[in-house]
């Protein structure tokens, strides 16, 4: 018994020597958002998770509890939350947001510098960025894309990234560069932001990430709800161009699931990367190149800002792009580029990413 | 002792390498094999050679294991495991190796004790998922050190005849709580319960009543218990594999250990496999259950 008592005490003593002196990581979803949505309305919520059990190291005091007056919360032994008052945001009721995804290789940096000039233009009121953010694995890679993200946080644009299959290539550089969380829920102004992880097992969802999300979603309360992830949630089926180059890959684990939680609960818009190209499904799963207004969820997949093009589905258009959604009084106004011949907004389209000089497109 | 081994530290190193990758670009990230080899050969080349019982040897090796992985521990605390960084890779190898031997050495199991062991530090792992490998080390110190000892020698109703099969199916069940929660810390509590199951499996009077149930049937139900992984019911689960486990643990022989091993690294791997969606037609419907 005595061999054993000691053994514990041992265990107890390089816990704290592990942990020792105290330190927190900021669980943030992303570098612009450093708080999720609080449990009581018009709070927010700053999560740490601390080396030391119940021990919130003093920076973090002052910061969160003195300064701003927060309420400290032990989720569990080494997870505070603090919950603070909401500072205002000054949103009205129109609210724009833009989605990239699959990024640049390295060599193609003026893309990115042509899409920061486009957004200082658009004063987008947040960037979420979907996913296939890094196609390098390196650190310096990884600081690089961080730099433009900075950039547009620098001009009051938050961005909120959700990883792709690319960066589990370099997961540790992910986590480090854009937070600790695969999963993150956070609010913009009239909107709940959800950003999942598909990327593990290359597109799947798994049963308590499901359950995660469901807990999101039931929280919302009036919030317009917009959820993204790198993978489309619908195959191109019939609606596939050729071979498509081989791609086209889709959410495979818990999609009917998946699905039915996004109508249960009204999601407006469920945003994707992956493909390199444009395509809009409804909540069947069919192509909608008829019209951009039907009833019920939007699965939108964007095509790539800066790597190679691809055609997946019949809609012809391909480019490097990003997509703007306009949010009005409560729901999804506007999600394509441009109007059609008789005045509605033209299907799927997204916005098309101005050439810089010296620069031409590669689709496969 | 070998139990804390197999589980805090060949469990916990192939729990990382699923969270944060592996580099096999690095040369330094092949390192993390050479205990994975050592489980697999030593015993074979270290039999009847005298290493093992120096005392001297043991308390040495157990103390370098604990060193490893305190500093390999407290490099990642807060952070990620990086393959791509060389000394982690050798931290993470030394204390693997080091804490082996003590291991390796022991003349028997230490029954329950051994799994409330694990249970500790597979529940720590709830603060970081690199934490059971400090249980790992710090088991191999004690035990190396002598102030574990020998418990009570085990004497099994009924020896396992297929190790490998056995273990080889444990190891594809033991890791579905790793890929559901990834990096939220609720899976550390099913490992936990599973290590709780297991101690009451070794409890003498519960082994008796136990000892007697068809190999057969222990491997089918852990076989099931793959399949029917359900996050709502993740601690019932981890106690119904953790009996498995403490039962089938009961019945390993010692010279079973080394191919036991080798089977519970493979049926991780299998399972990574699967589970990274090794697109196989068919079984990736079985992966979760309402897939």
């Amino acid at each position: 018994m005595t061999r054993w008592m000691l053994s514990y005490a041992l265990a107890l003593l390089s816990l704290v020597g592990v942990g020792w002196p105290p330190r927190a990581r900021v669980d943030a979803p992303r570098t612009g958002i450093p708080a999720e949505p609080g449990a009581t309305p018009g709070s927010v919520r700053y999560r740490a998770t601390t080396s030391l059990p119940w021990v919130l190291p003093g920076a973090f005091r002052k910061a969160w509890v003195e300064e701003q007056g927060g309420q400290v919360r032990w989720a569990s032994p080494n997870r505070a939350d603090v919950e603070v008052p909401a500072p205002r945001t000054g949103h009205g009721s129109r609210f724009r947001i833009v989605q990239v995804a699959d990024l640049i290789i390295p060599g193609r940096e003026a893309l990115m510098e042509q899409f920061l000039l486009e957004m200082e233009r658009l004063r987008p009121d947040a960037v979420l960025v979907t996913g296939d953010i890094a196609y390098a694995e390196s650190r310096a890679w990884y600081d690089a894309m961080l730099g433009y993200f900075r950039r547009l946080e620098l001009q009051g644009i938050p961005v909120l990234a959700a990883p792709g299959n690319h960066e589990r290539k370099a997961w540790p550089e992910y986590l480090r560069a854009f937070g600790p969380l695969g999963d993150h829920c956070a609010d913009l102004g009239p909107l709940r932001v959800i950003s999942l992880d598909s990327a593990h097992g290359r597109d799947r969802l798994t049963p308590s990430q499901l359950g995660w999300l469901r807990d999101c979603l039931e929280r919302a309360g009036d919030k317009v709800t917009v959820i993204q992830l790198h993978h489309p949630v619908f195959p191109a089926g019939p609606a596939q161009h050729g071979e498509a180059g081989g791609s086209g890959g889709s959410l495979q684990g818990f999609q009917k699931a998946f699905v039915d939680l996004c109508v249960q609960h009204r999601v407006a818009a469920v945003l994707s990367g992956h493909w390199h190209a444009d395509a809009v499904f409804d909540a069947q799963g069919r192509l909608r190149d008829d019209t951009a207004d039907f009833p019920g969820p939007k699965f939108i997949v964007t095509t790539a800002l800066g790597n190679e093009l691809r055609r997946v589905t019949r809609w012809p258009e391909v480019h490097y792009g990003y997509r703007v959604l306009e949010f009005e009084g409560g729901r999804l106004a506007r999600y394509t580029h441009g109007d059609g011949p008789d005045g509605k907004p033209r299907p799927i389209a997204s916005t098309p990413l101005g050439l810089p000089p010296g620069l031409k497109e590669f689709p496969r | 002792m070998r139990q804390t081994w197999l589980i805090l530290y060949l469990g916990t190193l192939v729990h990382l390498l699923t969270l944060y990758g592996w580099n096999l670009r690095q040369p330094s990230a092949w390192l993390v094999l050479v205990p994975v080899l050592g489980v697999l050969v030593l015993p074979r080349i270290l039999k009847g050679r005298g290493v093992l019982e120096r005392p001297l040897l043991l308390r040495g090796a157990g103390l370098a294991g604990f060193a490893c992985a305190f500093f390999f521990v407290r490099s990642v605390h807060l952070g990620a495991y990086e393959t791509g960084v060389p000394a982690s890779n050798l931290l993470l190898a030394g204390a693997g190796l080091a804490s082996l031997l003590p291991g390796l050495a022991e003349a028997s199991d230490n029954g329950p004790a051994a799994w409330l062991w694990i249970g500790f530090w597979s529940c720590a792992g709830s603060l970081d998922p690199a934490l059971p490998l400090l249980g790992a080390g710090l088991g191999g110190m004690l035990a190396g050190s002598g102030i574990w000892g020998a418990e009570l020698p085990l004497t099994p109703p009924l020896a396992l005849r297929r190790p490998f099969l056995a273990f080889l199916v444990f190891g594809l069940a033991y890791p579905k709580a790793w890929w559901d929660f990834q990096l939220r810390p609720e899976g550390a509590w099913t490992l936990g319960v599973l290590a709780l199951g297991a101690a009451f499996a070794a409890v003498p009077w519960v082994r008796q009543r136990i000892g007697h149930l068809p190999e057969s049937f222990l491997v089918g139900a852990a076989g099931a218990l793959a399949i029917l992984y359900g996050p709502a019911w993740h601690l019932a689960w981890g106690a119904a594999l953790g009996l498995v486990l403490g039962s089938l643990w009961g019945r390993l022989g010692r010279s079973s250990w080394a191919p036991a091993a080798g089977a519970y690294l493979l049926g991780l791997c299998v399972s990574f496999a699967l589970h990274a969606n090794a697109w196989v037609p068919g079984l990736r419907h079985l992966v979760w259950l309402g897939n």
